[in-house]
């Protein structure tokens, strides 16, 4: 199901930033290039954090930007954003940032199974370290690709 | 049982995850707890035993919602952390 939500266009590794706004823009430029959502979806994400504080940085060093569909999501879909140099948020304890996953999400019981994934990805210490030290979008999508696991609509 | 509220801002994405690991840890520990989930916006209307939301946003909930507890989560990743909070609501 994450198949449908991520392509390796929507992956990029080792990407250079120069603070969180800049990792927010080149992280969902995927997701805009390939119509998922539109310029405005990013900007509703740098306002709300300019004004409210990272509250897409849920654990030790990954972000998972996301705004309501309303300001403009098309579909549902994943981008997958490793950082050359890690970047921060100006979060109180998840600091800094390497890792950027962007959502969007039409919600539905499609975008519940894609976060479910997701959740099983961020717990599988194999997949970041493929994240963090693949040369290339490649290794990250084919390891998605071929990622086995069960359950996956358990906890939902 | 127990009503526990997951909120977030948006509401598709920390919270979501946040109730994933949720659920993991109600069910290895079988702890009588139902989670239901909202985005900040519906809160006021949740009757309930306690919010569960993530850091950021939980100062933000006791302020609007002083008659109900909020605890703020650090990591959602954490299992210790969400366990130790989640009890602290049922005690």
């Amino acid at each position: 199901m994450l198949n449908d939500a991520i392509n390796e266009k929507l992956i990029q590794i080792n990407l250079n930033v120069s603070n969180w706004k800049d990792a927010i823009r080149k992280s969902m430029d995927p997701l805009i290039t390939e119509n998922y959502v539109d310029q405005n979806y990013v900007e509703e994400i740098i306002n709300t954090t300019a004004a409210n504080g990272p509250y897409y940085v849920i654990t030790k060093g990954i972000a998972i930007p996301h705004a309501s569909s309303k300001y403009g999501a098309y579909k549902n879909g994943i981008s997958i954003t490793s950082l050359q140099h890690s970047v921060c948020f100006n979060h109180p304890v998840n600091d800094p940032v390497k890792l950027i996953i962007g959502l969007s999400s039409i919600n539905g019981e499609e975008h519940l199974r894609n976060i479910t994934k997701l959740v099983t990805l961020l717990e599988d210490s194999n997949f970041l370290n493929i994240v963090y030290t693949a040369k290339n979008a490649k290794e990250v999508y084919d390891y998605i690709l071929n990622y086995k696991e069960g359950g996956e609509e358990k906890y939902v | 049982m127990y009503k526990i509220l997951i909120a977030c801002r948006a509401g598709i994405g920390s919270s979501l995850i946040l109730k994933i690991k949720l659920n993991q840890i109600i069910e290895q520990n079988k702890l009588p707890v139902i989670l239901e989930h909202a985005s900040l916006d519906e809160v006021s209307s949740f009757h309930g035993d306690g919010i569960i939301t993530l850091l950021d946003v939980a100062n933000e909930l006791k302020e609007k919602n002083p008659n109900l507890k909020v605890v703020g989560i650090k990591d959602v990743m954490n299992k210790d952390e969400l366990f130790e909070k989640l009890k602290s609501l049922i005690e």
